[in-house]
C-alpha cells in the first residue's frame, strides 16, 4: 500500500527533510504519523503526493513507485487515494455538491452515477441541508467534512487526512475521528498525520513518531483497551 | 471521456466565459481588431492578384509564321502549341483573316486594303497563343520560336516580369503580414486568459490534486477561448463584409474611366463572403484555441 524505501529528501542549499527512512503501511491499517512541526510530516505527505520527488530512494503508494512514475500517469496515481487537506482545499466557485462531485468527473465517472452517488456521502457527513452552499458559507467544521467527503466519494483504496484537528475545534475533531474509523473498519487505509500526541495515542492504533527526518519510533497498534 | 464528462466542461467553458465578462470583451475586441487588419491585408492582396491576372489575360504570344511555311510545318507548330502546358487557349490566324482583321479596324476606308487581297498580301498567317503562367512566358516563347517556319515571335516579355512581380509582392506581402498579426494576437489573446487563469491558480492546483489529467482541466479554458475567437470572427465578418459590400457598389455606381476597369474586376461579394467567413471562423479558433493553450501551461506543472 505504502512504502518508503531508503529515501530521502534534501531541499537546497543543505536542509535534510527526510533521512533515509524505511517503513511499511499495509492494506486496511489505520496510522498515525505523528511528529512535531518541522520534523518532516509535511514532506512525508509531499511525497505520498508526488508532489515533490525523494532525493534518494522508492516511494511505493498503490502501486506506483513515485520515483520513476511518468508525468501522465500522476493523475491516475492521485485518484487512488483520497486526501483531507489541513486547509480542506475546497474550490470557492464550486457548491458542496459540486466540489464532490467534481472529484467524481474528474475520474471519468458518469453523470448518472454521480447524481446517485454525492447526496450518499452527503447525508453520510450529515451535510445534505448544506449541498447548495459555497465553502465560504460554511463552518471550519463543515467545511471539513466536505473535504472528507470529497476524499471518500471514488472509494478510494487510501485515505490520508493531513492534521484532521488542527483547524477545528476538539468537539468537532472527535466527530471527524470516528469518521475515519468507521471508513476504515470497511476496509479502506487511512493515515492520519498529525502534531497531537494526545490524538494519537487516544486510539489504539500504530503510531509512526517522525523527529528530524527520521522514524524514531514505530509502535504497533495494541489490543483494544476501551 | 465520457460524453456527460464532456459536456459538463464545455458548459463550464460558456460559464467561465459569461463569468469573466470584463475580461472576454476585452479578448474580443483584440481578435476583432486583428482579424479586421488581416481581413483587410488579404482583401487586398487577393484583388491585387485578380487584377495582375485580368491583365496577364490580356497578353498573347503571336507567332509568326513565314509565307513559304509548308503545310506540314504549320501542322508541326500547331501541335507544339496544341500539346504546351503553359498555352490555355490559342487560334490560328490565316494571311486572309489578318488581312479582313485590319480592314475592320479602318471601317469604311477598309477598301483601301482591297488591293492587298489574294497573293499581294503582306500579312503573315500567325498563332495567338493565352499563356497560363506569366513567369514562364519567355520560356514558352522561346521554344516555339525554335521551331521551322516560325519567322518572328511578338512576346510581352517585360509586362509580363512587372505582372509577376506584383502578384508576388502581394502574396508573399500578404503572407507575412497575416503571419505577424496571428502571431501577435496569440500572444495577446494567451495573455488576456493567462491573466484568468492565474485568478483561478488555486483552483486548478486542487484539481490537479484530485486526480485530474491535464486535458481535463484545459478543455474548459480551451472552450472559452474558442468562443472568444468565433465572436471575434463573426463580428469581423459583419464589419469586413458591410465594408467590402460598400465599397463594390460605390464604385460600380460611381467610378469613370480607368478606375470603372478596376471595379469591374474586383473580386465580386457573391464568390468571397464564405472564403472570408471560414477563414476568419478558422483563424479565430485558432488564435483563441492556442492562446488558451499557452497560457495554462506553467500551472498544470504540479
Amino acid at each position: 500500500m505504502i512504502e518508503f524505501k531508503n529515501v530521502t529528501k534534501l531541499y537546497k542549499p543543505d536542509i535534510v527533510a527526510m533521512d533515509n527512512v524505511s517503513l511499511h503501511i499495509d492494506k486496511g491499517e489505520f496510522v498515525f504519523v505523528l511528529g512535531p512541526s518541522g520534523a518532516g510530516k509535511s514532506t512525508f505527505l509531499k511525497l505520498m503526493l508526488r508532489e515533490e520527488t525523494a532525493t534518494k530512494g522508492d516511494v511505493i503508494v498503490n502501486g506506483y513507485n513515485l520515483t520513476t512514475i511518468k508525468q501522465k500517469d500522476i493523475p491516475y496515481m492521485r485518484r487512488t487515494l483520497g486526501v483531507v487537506f489541513q486547509d480542506f482545499r475546497l474550490i470557492p466557485t464550486m457548491t458542496v455538491y459540486e466540489n464532490i462531485a467534481f472529484a467524481m468527473r474528474v475520474t471519468n465517472i458518469g453523470e448518472k452515477d454521480i447524481k446517485k452517488r454525492v447526496p450518499y456521502i452527503l447525508s453520510l457527513v450529515g451535510l445534505t441541508s448544506k449541498a447548495k452552499k459555497y465553502p465560504t458559507q460554511l463552518s471550519g467544521g463543515e467545511q471539513q467534512r466536505v473535504a472528507l467527503a470529497r476524499a471518500l466519494v471514488h472509494s478510494p483504496r487510501l485515505v490520508i487526512a493531513d492534521e484532521p484537528t488542527g483547524n477545528i475545534d476538539p468537539a468537532l475533531s472527535v466527530e471527524i475521528m470516528e469518521l475515519l474509523k468507521a471508513i476504515n473498519s470497511v476496509g479502506t487505509t487511512v493515515v492520519v498525520v498529525t502534531h497531537e500526541h494526545e490524538l494519537a495515542h487516544r486510539y489504539a492504533k500504530r503510531i509512526i513518531e517522525i523527529r528530524d527526518g527520521r522514524v524514531i519510533n514505530d509502535t504497533a497498534a495494541k489490543a483494544v483497551t476501551e | 471521456m465520457k460524453f456527460s464528462n464532456f459536456k459538463y466542461l464545455v458548459k463550464q467553458g460558456f460559464l467561465n466565459f459569461k463569468e469573466n465578462r470584463i475580461m472576454s470583451v476585452a479578448s474580443i475586441g483584440v481578435v476583432l481588431s486583428c482579424l479586421i487588419i488581416v481581413g483587410v491585408c488579404g482583401l487586398l492582396a487577393m484583388n491585387i492578384n485578380s487584377f495582375a491576372t485580368f491583365l496577364g489575360d490580356q497578353n498573347e504570344i503571336v507567332v509568326y509564321l513565314y509565307d513559304d511555311a509548308e503545310e506540314a510545318e504549320i501542322d508541326a507548330i500547331d501541335d507544339f502549341i496544341k500539346n504546351n502546358d503553359n498555352i490555355s487557349s490559342y487560334n490560328f490566324v490565316s494571311k486572309e483573316e489578318a488581312l479582313e482583321e485590319q480592314m475592320g479596324y479602318l471601317g469604311e476606308y477598309g477598301e483601301l486594303l482591297e488591293s492587298y487581297q489574294g497573293d499581294e498580301n503582306p500579312l503573315p498567317a500567325s498563332f495567338r497563343c493565352k499563356v497560363k503562367n506569366l513567369e514562364l512566358i519567355a520560356e514558352t516563347s522561346d521554344a516555339i520560336a525554335a521551331l521551322e517556319g516560325v519567322e518572328i515571335m511578338s512576346t510581352p516579355t517585360e509586362l509580363a516580369s512587372v505582372l509577376v512581380t506584383i502578384k508576388n509582392a502581394a502574396y508573399y506581402g500578404g503572407l507575412a503580414v497575416l503571419a505577424i498579426l496571428i502571431f501577435v494576437s496569440v500572444v495577446v489573446i494567451s495573455n488576456t486568459i493567462r491573466l484568468t487563469v492565474f485568478a483561478r491558480r488555486k483552483e486548478i492546483n486542487i484539481m490537479k490534486f484530485v486526480g485530474a489529467t491535464n486535458g481535463f482541466i484545459r478543455l474548459p479554458f480551451i472552450v472559452e477561448g474558442l468562443i472568444i475567437g468565433t465572436i471575434g470572427a463573426v463580428l469581423t465578418f459583419a464589419v469586413l463584409s458591410g465594408a467590402y459590400y460598400y465599397l463594390l457598389s460605390y464604385m460600380a455606381d460611381t467610378a469613370t474611366g480607368w478606375l470603372a476597369t478596376v471595379s469591374a474586376v474586383l473580386i465580386p461579394y457573391g464568390t468571397i463572403w464564405w472564403k472570408m467567413l471560414v477563414i476568419f471562423v478558422g483563424f479565430g479558433w485558432f488564435i483563441g484555441g492556442v492562446g488558451s493553450a499557452v497560457s495554462m501551461k506553467r500551472y498544470l506543472k504540479v
